[in-house]
């Protein structure tokens, strides 16, 4: 059965981007948020297997939006997105729960990689 | 893979308890200097010195699997580390802190015993409790950011180059740490070009930290925290410690299988034992020290007793032969045997302070219970004794101590009513004083009333009218020390039961020692215990009690003279006789008759002539003559104690060695009178003229 999976990220072209590097028919892409407000919401109405985080956004940062998500349901499985330089707010996003991490500008392997480890320790 | 619990777990046992030891220490310090409100040196390099204590103890805990124990030691250095921050901390933080340090003890009594630790979750939730409300609401960061631990126990990984790397905050290794060896090491390598190595570290850390049997990462979680970690990114090596035996195959697959892992290598720290050794020979100074069981050290006394033993019948055989070269040969092995016995003999010499760490402990939460405020200062406890004398010493000292609080010091309101400060003064002075200690209890408290005194012991029927009216004042303090005497109307909860002082006594007699008391009342009290330097090894009067060839000694710490019986010297009165040394009348007793080596009748009565040597001895307070056919000389011995039944003879203290050879019975002549009616009622005491 295909992953479920939301995308949240302010930028329609990282969106896309994601979107095609899901697209090989493992996953399913159920939802998309553009900031961390919506993020919340899409996660509660669709329980997603899997959460694609930007950090820096809008309304709610990612960060933000993984602690609530994660207090809201604990198995939750997040994976930051983050653009190179912002060390710190990765390590507190991962501290604060989330299960791993992608750097901008990747590779579509890279993600995939990690995406599929992610879920495979989830199992 | 097998594991030696038990091995580390005595390391564990008295590591822990030495750790324990010095938070209490730590603490009482703080304490104390806070309500004294001196600042007594920098509160924040105590605090610091009780949290890493806490941080070793949790690591110590963690890797024997006592998480319980583990768990409470981190919640104590969560607290101390609000101390060491600045933060100033009420008092009901040093009582949680001293309970968490009760508790950690009583978890290492249990383990001592071979039981599992106890269950700490209460106290250890109370303390998590106590620690979020001293840190405030959360901000909006929500995490608190410690600086990074500076120690670690894990030593840098074996890579080349990594030794050749700046020694950064995490690759320190304390060398006391030998509990640890046969830990599990799983050094995770990060991938060169793997982004974010420290959170991909982080991350690693996280999954594996999760596993069971994991102690400890390094660099620790927190480090990796910050944006540079030089030692940590010069080879990229995040190393997990799990308990002796874990089975890592788990471990190692979920570490290979994570992102940004270049490889994963598994050793046991025994590997490393060289390395390891190399680099703390480098580290520790020449007063590195082991321990040694005292029990060791007992045995080791015993054999060198037997090797100067062998030597004088070997000494006397070689005279006998006359062999020029076998004398020189004896000699130079009396010169080793000497050498032996100096150095076992300093082996068991340990400094006071090894006994009286706890001492501050005790007294402060007596005092607190009592709502009393006492200034407790301790001088010289680097003078060392033997260590069979301090295992002998705790308890009588606490027993002192806990007199002092309870009975010196009559409450905050009655020392203000009386015009003193409502702190008493409390010392503990160690001075050395030739071949003795002199240890020195001291107080400003309320002093004892030998008026008073006397008529307790009247009541309770431990002396009777005529013999409370003969008693000095000095004399009368004494009675505190007959079995069941006590002074307070309120039986207290540590003292004042009327046991104490007698058992003080008894220790201090037995041990070769002495009790002095001095005290008058609003005076204070003064205890001061004499203490030889050593049991095993004792200076002694060689003596001839009844033309016998039996070898007697008598301690010479005893003696405090020794003189000729002189005819004109000697009187008697109602069948007793006395013995005239300058001013003052002695009670004189013939050793021999007493030893029953020779019948009462035979002892040549005074007023005829007595001849042979008196020597005297102090009994209590009083000098007593005991008389002797001759001093053979004076030697060094080792003592050792008689199995029974002769170790039912108090007056024999146990047997000698001479260096003759021959064995000799070591004689408490003192002892002789307890059933010869020195302490009995109406006995005729010491006479003094003049």
């Amino acid at each position: 059965m295909a992953k479920r999976v939301l995308i949240v990220d302010d930028a329609v072209f990282m969106r896309d981007m994601i979107k095609d590097i899901f697209s090989g028919g493992e996953f399913e892409i159920v939802g998309e948020a553009v900031h961390g407000v919506e993020a919340v919401d899409k996660y509660k109405e669709l329980r997603p297997d899997l959460v694609t985080m930007d950090i820096v956004m809008p309304f709610k940062s990612g960060i933000e939006a993984t602690k609530e998500i994660l207090s809201f349901d604990d198995k939750a499985c997040i994976v930051m997105c983050s653009a190179l330089g912002q060390e710190s707010l990765v390590m507190e996003a991962i501290e604060a729960g989330a299960v791993d991490f992608i750097i901008k500008p990747f590779k579509a392997e890279e993600v995939l990689d990690v995406v599929n480890k992610v879920l495979a320790a989830r199992r | 893979m097998a594991i030696d619990r038990d091995k580390y777990r005595r390391l564990f046992i008295d590591e822990a308890r030495e750790g324990l030891a010095q938070i209490g220490n730590e603490l009482v310090e703080l304490e104390s200097s806070t309500l004294k409100g001196t600042s007594g040196g920098a509160p924040g390099a105590r605090f610091d010195a009780v949290f890493r204590h806490a941080h070793s103890l949790k690591g110590m805990g963690a890797a024997m699997g006592y998480t319980r124990f583990a768990v409470l030691a981190h919640r104590l250095e969560d607290l101390a580390d609000l101390g060491r921050q600045g933060q100033t901390l009420p008092q009901a933080a040093y009582d949680l802190l001293l309970e968490g340090c009760d508790v950690l003890e009583g978890c290492v009594d249990a383990v001592a015993q071979g039981a599992e630790d106890p269950d700490a979750k209460d106290l250890a939730v109370r303390v998590a409790a106590f620690v979020e409300q001293l840190r405030g609401p959360p901000t909006a960061t929500a995490t608190i950011h410690r600086p990074a631990p500076t120690e670690s126990v894990l030593p840098t990984p074996t890579k080349p180059q990594a030794a050749a790397t700046n020694p950064g905050p995490a690759s320190t290794s304390t060398p006391a740490r030998a509990w640890g060896r046969g830990s599990v090491l799983l050094r995770v390598h990060i991938a060169a070009d793997a982004t974010l190595p420290l959170v991909r570290a982080f991350v690693v850390h996280r999954t594996l930290a999760s596993m069971p049997g994991w102690v400890e990462t390094v660099p620790a979680p927190e480090a990796l925290r910050q944006k540079e970690l030089p030692e940590f990114t010069a080879h990229r090596v995040l190393t997990l410690r799990f308990l002796p035996g874990t089975d890592t195959s788990a471990m190692v697959a979920a570490a290979r299988s994570a992102q940004g892992v270049a490889d994963v290598v598994v050793e046991t720290e025994a590997e490393l034992v060289p390395a390891e050794k190399e680099e703390k020979k480098a580290a520790v100074d020449e007063d590195r020290t082991v321990r040694v069981r005292t029990a060791l050290l007992d045995d080791l006394i015993d054999s060198v007793g037997e090797v100067l033993l062998a030597r004088s019948r070997l000494r006397v055989l070689a005279a006998r032969m006359d062999e020029p070269e076998l004398v020189d040969l004896v000699d130079e092995i009396d010169r080793l045997a000497r050498e032996l016995h100096g150095g076992v003999v300093a082996a068991r010499m340990t400094p006071l302070s090894f006994m009286a760490e706890r001492l501050p402990r005790v007294v402060r939460d007596l005092a607190r219970q009592q709502q009393k405020t006492i200034d407790f200062t301790m001088i010289g406890m680097d003078i060392e004794l033997d260590r069979a004398i301090l295992d002998e010493l705790q308890a009588p000292l606490i027993h002192m101590l806990r007199n002092a609080v309870d009975h010196a010091h009559e409450g905050n309101v009655a020392r203000a009513a009386r015009g003193r400060p409502a702190m008493m003064k409390l010392v503990l002075r160690a001075v050395r004083d030739r071949d003795r200690v002199l240890l020195e209890l001291k107080d400003d408290g309320k002093g004892m009333d030998p008026v008073r005194i006397k008529q307790k012991a009247l009541e309770k029927g431990l002396i009777d009218k005529a013999r409370a009216d003969a008693l000095s004042p000095e004399q009368a303090l004494e009675l505190v020390c007959l079995p069941g005497f006590s002074t307070t109307d309120e039986v207290t909860e540590t003292s004042g039961r009327g046991v104490g002082m007698d058992v003080v006594k008894a220790t201090l007699e037995k041990l070769g020692g002495a009790l002095r008391l001095a005290s008058a009342p609003g005076q204070g009290t003064t205890l001061t215990l004499e203490l030889p330097l050593t049991v095993a090894i004792i200076q002694v009067l060689v003596v001839d009690v009844g033309a016998t060839n039996d070898g007697y000694v008598i301690p010479v710490a005893r003696v405090e003279r020794a003189l000729a019986v002189e005819e004109v010297d000697v009187s008697s009165a109602s069948g007793r006789s006395f013995l005239r040394v300058g001013e003052a009348l002695l009670p004189l007793f013939d050793l021999a008759v007493l030893l029953g080596l020779r019948p009462a009748a035979e002892s040549p009565a005074p007023p005829a002539r007595f001849g042979g040597t008196a020597i005297l001895v102090a009994a209590g307070a009083h000098l007593v003559a005991f008389r002797v056919d001759r001093i053979l000389g004076q030697e060094e011995v080792v003592a050792k104690p008689l199995g029974a039944p002769l170790s039912t003879l108090s007056y024999v203290a146990g047997a000698a060695i001479l260096a003759d050879g021959r064995a000799a019975f070591l004689l408490e002549p003192q002892r002789l009178l307890d059933d010869d009616g020195l302490r009995g009622a109406g006995a005729p005491t010491v006479a003094r003229v003049g």
